[in-house]
């Protein structure tokens, strides 16, 4: 598996993520995938950059590194993506894109082209500089394949690998794994699962609900979701197949997926009552939820306890408490309780009833009276 | 008559005096003057002394409300406010870039650690939407702290009831 650590500069959200997913779609995902880094880290690969900003300092610094393949993104109207090493949007191909990946990045002769002209190349033709026109790209694979010089015959051995022929990406199938259907937790699992890349959550009926970005840890939220998740139709899919999310709305990853496992896991799929649980980060609450998360949060900030045991000295409904329990856990916001890794909350739970024992009951009686009028004051 | 208090620290411009003046009966005593350092936060007034506001109860005890200075040279009083209070609602201004390295070092100075209960709003998230609030979770965790934390709108009196709702159930599990 070979990784580019590949940097966007000055670029808007729907752009970024029109461009993951384009670069994720068009390569073969078992050989290549993108490590999405900032710019200011070292050892870029790919630098994708608004034409506004070329002329920054720090930018031109990084565009002169012969390692860093650039591209400059812009709007011109072209009929192809790719031209002169910029990137028109919105993408209108995708031939053009793998070409230059392949020239430029690889510096190896794009399947595209081989398909187109079979005869031109017998075997890899690489390129000495990282910045290549499309004009000279195409003047490369066109002509016989000129004997490379040894340095570079080494340098592509070493770092680069052998690549197979690439069918279209429209017409690539979609990998195993990728287009499976999940329970709601599997899907979460899988979505978390990912080191990076962006997919997209679909309900039953293929419609896509948000788009998860694993580096920057975002849910890009389809506009309407809100009103219509609870007739989302089960089960989920996770797909790298979808529409740029133009108008989608910016969450946090794991707070969505949390309210995603609340919304829609079934009793089914519930965790056990007895399972004790140990909290570690609060979900958000909602107005309909936050009576229940926050009773049952600040008793697990306390102490660790079982749903059963919540459910019965909180008065809550127990499948109340199995719904939080197994959004929580889902997503990382609890653990189930073990005494050699918890330790710390045992003492601490422990260190809370000494402390309350020491201290007069007068004056806890008291405090829990000010608390209550307290509530009351402010109507919560 | 009994007096408790609740202090509102955090970084400056992260909303401490909307937070009180939602909460607060009187009207808040502000101590601002014009923000001199605008490299730290764009607004034109800036805390420079203690925010002051009050709730009070039906059998005259009284809630103070205290908002500490942002600024990082106020350092040295933060502690000193937060002493003997119920609690601390700590404000952290998500659109800052530092806004970790903010809520680390605001929890140190306040004194993390079992004597005060904290709750944590962020701030200012639809500033920097594409940012993610994981970064704050996997802190807290790494100081093995559940401290409530959630994303805010400081002008939003819902959302400052939100936060005190949950220091109030964390001290009502913590009284027993």
């Amino acid at each position: 598996m070979q990784t580019f650590r590949t940097a966007m500069v000055g670029l808007g959200r729907s752009d970024v993520v029109a461009i993951r997913q384009t670069f994720q779609t068009i390569l073969p995902e078992d050989r290549y995938q993108f490590d999405w880094v900032t710019a200011d880290e070292a050892n870029l690969d790919i630098l994708l950059v608004n034409s506004f900003f070329t002329t920054s300092t720090s930018i031109k610094r990084i565009m002169q590194q012969d390692s860093v393949a650039t591209l400059v993104v812009d709007h011109e109207p072209s009929t192809l993506s790719i031209s002169e090493d910029s990137l028109h949007l919105p993408i209108k191909d995708t031939e053009s894109i793998v070409e230059w990946f392949y020239l430029v990045v690889l510096r190896q002769e794009s399947p595209v082209t081989a398909v187109a002209k079979p005869v031109a190349v017998a075997s890899p033709a690489p390129v000495p500089t990282a910045s290549i026109s499309r004009a000279e790209s195409t003047a490369v694979s066109s002509k016989p394949a000129e004997p490379p010089d040894a340095k570079t015959v080494l340098e592509n051995k070493t770092v680069k690998e052998p690549v197979s022929k690439l069918p279209p990406a429209a017409s690539r199938p979609p990998v195993a794994g990728e287009q499976g259907r999940y329970r709601v937790r599997e899907t979460i699992d899988a979505v978390l699962a990912k080191k990076t890349g962006v997919w997209a959550l679909k309900d039953g009926t293929g419609h896509t609900l948000a788009v998860a970005d694993i580096p920057l840890q975002i849910a890009w939220v389809a506009p309407n979701y809100v009103q219509s998740r609870a007739k989302t139709s089960l089960p989920l899919q996770l797909s790298s197949d979808y529409q740029a999310p133009a108008g989608f709305v910016a969450r946090d990853l794991k707070q969505w997926l949390w309210q995603l496992a609340w919304d829609l896991e079934t009793d089914q799929a519930l965790m056990d009552k007895h399972t004790v649980c140990v909290l570690k980060s609060w979900p958000q609450p909602t107005a309909a939820n936050q009576a229940t998360l926050l009773k049952a949060c600040a008793y697990l900030k306390n102490k660790p306890a079982s749903a059963e045991q919540l459910g019965y000295e909180l008065r809550l409904p127990l499948t109340d408490i199995q719904r939080l329990f197994t959004a929580c856990f889902a997503v990382g916001f609890a653990d189930e309780f073990n005494r050699d890794i918890h330790h710390h909350v045992v003492t601490q739970s422990s260190g809370h009833v000494s402390a309350q024992q020491e201290a007069p009951a007068e004056q806890a009686s008291f405090l829990r009276g000010f608390l209550s009028k307290f509530r009351q004051k402010l109507g919560i | 008559m009994q007096r408790y208090k609740i202090v509102f620290g955090g970084t400056m411009g992260a909303g401490k005096t909307q937070a009180i003046t939602a909460l607060s009966e009187i009207p808040v005593l502000q101590t601002e003057a014009l923000n001199t350092d605008t490299f730290a936060h764009a607004k034109m007034l800036t805390t420079v002394g203690i925010d002051y506001g009050e709730i009070s109860l039906a059998d005259d005890s009284k809630i103070s409300l205290y908002g500490t200075p942002g600024q990082a040279r106020f350092q040295f009083m933060w502690p000193l406010i937060a002493q003997g209070a119920l609690g601390i609602v700590l404000l952290i201004d998500h659109s800052n870039d530092g806004a970790l390295d903010d809520l680390q070092s605001y929890l140190k100075a306040f004194g993390e650690s079992q004597q005060h209960e904290f709750v944590i709003g962020v701030t200012h998230v639809d500033l920097r939407p594409e940012k993610s609030l994981e970064p704050y979770r996997q802190y807290l965790q790494q100081i093995k702290q559940s401290y409530p934390l959630f994303a805010i709108d400081a002008r939003r009196k819902e959302d400052i009831l939100l936060l005190v709702n949950s220091l109030i159930s964390v001290l009502e599990y913590k009284v027993g």
